[in-house]
């Protein structure tokens, strides 16, 4: 085996023609792919404002009716009501358009993540109140570690949360009262069409399940009745495959994960944009540093004090030594 | 002369020039083929959203890598939390393909694609170095440790002629 065979393996990877094409398809959505759905939301509309438009005909019909039997010679007044009815029917048709696309918006299968560093000077008393509203959202942890370096003041978790997905903004907007929020990102990932694949797919299966049932009940010849058992159980395998993932897309939907990395820090520095602000903190910062330096330096002193007592007492032998060697 | 290339120039020149390249990458860092397929998607879906300007083939060719590289690690992140047990049940699709690519894939991420890199793709250590964002003499090292590890693991070793 040397470096040419691995070469020869690698050289053996090629995208598949079948990914090249999809990837291709993909390049030309905005030409491709928008229009199918506009077409089809702009023929409902059209087909909504229709049948809108007759139905306002034909009331306006009937009411000119009776506006006949009662006077019968007011063409004139006819007319305006009619022009009027008109004017509403197309008002009329304009709404429901609107509606068509609101429903069909709201149909779509979002999957919303967000992603949150967070800091606090009092890591407990966060804990506790996090874990509170998490409850009280509906929420659950999916996972949580937790880390404690150094010391008691610099310790750090990471969470997963799943919150339900209509109350993320909230949650997040009451993180931001009980800690600092130092980066968010919220993303949204738009699944419908592979939850319609899933769907479409669970209904082909379903009908197939039933017509194999359907023939099996009249089969008779038993190698066909094998044949079409082993069909089956494929078939169910692979519905209830289907379903499974279904399931995890609606609880993808339903609820939003969200990772959270909460930081304890020994002190939130504000941000103070102004100049003094800024000249503030910075010498806050530096003091503070300075402060540490002199603690730690402190510390390692005495910590290192048997260090040197040893080394005291080897250099106070050695001075004797070398003094009595002098007097000689 | 540097010619710049964005937008759709750079998609249809990455797709003709590079598509391999990066299911190659994607390969390396996924749990099966269609994983890498899946990835391999994205990568050019990124690509196509990306307002970034290229300065030559050269840069765009290491930005896809890198994209690549980090798209396979959110996905074996992702599938480890969420499908355990699918994620590897499907994984045994690789191992009758061959010996030596399944070698170089249990490798740490670093050593695999820094072996991908510098044997099929020609970079040198510091052009690595710039792609996955590291020191010349740590990938180097992983280099080293990474063709050490394989010619533990293969019979005849793994030798640079």
């Amino acid at each position: 085996m040397n470096k040419k065979d691995y070469i020869n393996a690698v050289d053996k990877i090629t995208a598949p023609q079948e990914l090249l094409d999809r990837i291709e398809a993909r390049a030309t959505p905005t030409t491709k792919k928008r229009p199918v759905w506009k077409t089809v939301t702009a023929v409902a509309a059209c087909f909504v404002a229709v049948v809108i438009a007759f139905s306002g005909i034909a009331g306006g019909r009937l009411k000119a009716e009776n506006g006949n039997m009662i006077v019968e010679d007011s063409v004139n007044d006819e007319m305006t009501y009619d022009s009027e009815h008109k004017g509403n029917s197309s008002n009329l048709s304009e709404e429901p358009s609107s509606d068509v696309n609101s429903t069909v918006s709201s149909n779509r299968k979002i999957v919303k993540t967000a992603s949150i560093s967070i800091k606090t000077k009092s890591y407990d008393v966060f804990m506790t109140e996090l874990e509170q509203k998490i409850v009280q959202y509906g929420g659950y942890i999916e996972q949580s570690q937790e880390y404690n370096y150094d010391n008691e003041s610099n310790r750090n978790a990471n969470m997963d949360v799943k919150i339900p997905a209509d109350k993320l903004e909230e949650f997040i907007d009451e993180l931001a009262l009980i800690g600092t929020i130092t980066s968010k990102t919220i993303s949204s990932d738009d699944i419908t069409d592979s939850y319609i694949d899933v769907e479409s797919r669970i209904n082909a299966l379903e009908t197939e399940e039933e017509t194999l049932l359907g023939i099996l009940k009249k089969a008779q010849n038993l190698t066909v009745v094998i044949e079409l058992q082993e069909r089956l159980s494929i078939v169910r395998t692979e519905l209830e495959s289907m379903k499974a993932q279904k399931k995890s897309y609606d609880s993808m939907v339903s609820y939003s994960g969200v990772s959270l990395d909460i930081n304890e820090v020994e002190r939130v520095v504000e941000v103070d944009n102004t100049f003094f602000g800024e000249v503030k903190e910075k010498l806050m910062n530096n003091l503070y540093n300075l402060g540490d330096f002199f603690r730690g330096l402190a510390i390692n002193l005495i910590a290192a004090l048997p260090y040197i007592a040893i080394i005291g007492v080897l250099a106070a032998v050695v001075i004797i030594i070398v003094k009595k060697a002098r007097k000689r | 002369m540097t010619v710049f290339i964005k937008g759709k120039d750079a998609f249809s020149f990455a797709f003709k020039q590079f598509s391999d390249t990066v299911y190659r990458v994607a390969v390396h860092n996924s749990a099966n083929f269609s994983d890498a397929e899946d990835v391999t998607q994205e990568v050019f879906i990124k690509l196509l959203e990306t307002n970034k300007v290229f300065r030559d083939g050269e840069h765009l060719k290491a930005w896809l890598i890198r994209v690549t590289i980090n798209l396979c690690r959110d996905k074996i992140k992702k599938l480890s939390r969420e499908t355990l047990v699918e994620h590897f049940a499907s994984d045994k699709s690789y191992e009758e393909k061959n010996d030596i690519l399944e070698a170089v894939k249990v490798l740490p991420e670093n050593y695999r694609n820094t072996i991908y890199l510098h044997y099929y793709e020609g970079y040198t250590a510091k052009e690595i170095g710039k792609i996955l964002d590291a020191k010349e003499n740590t990938v180097l090292s992983w280099l080293s440790r990474g063709r050490d590890a394989l010619r533990k693991e293969l019979d005849g070793g793994f030798d640079d002629e």
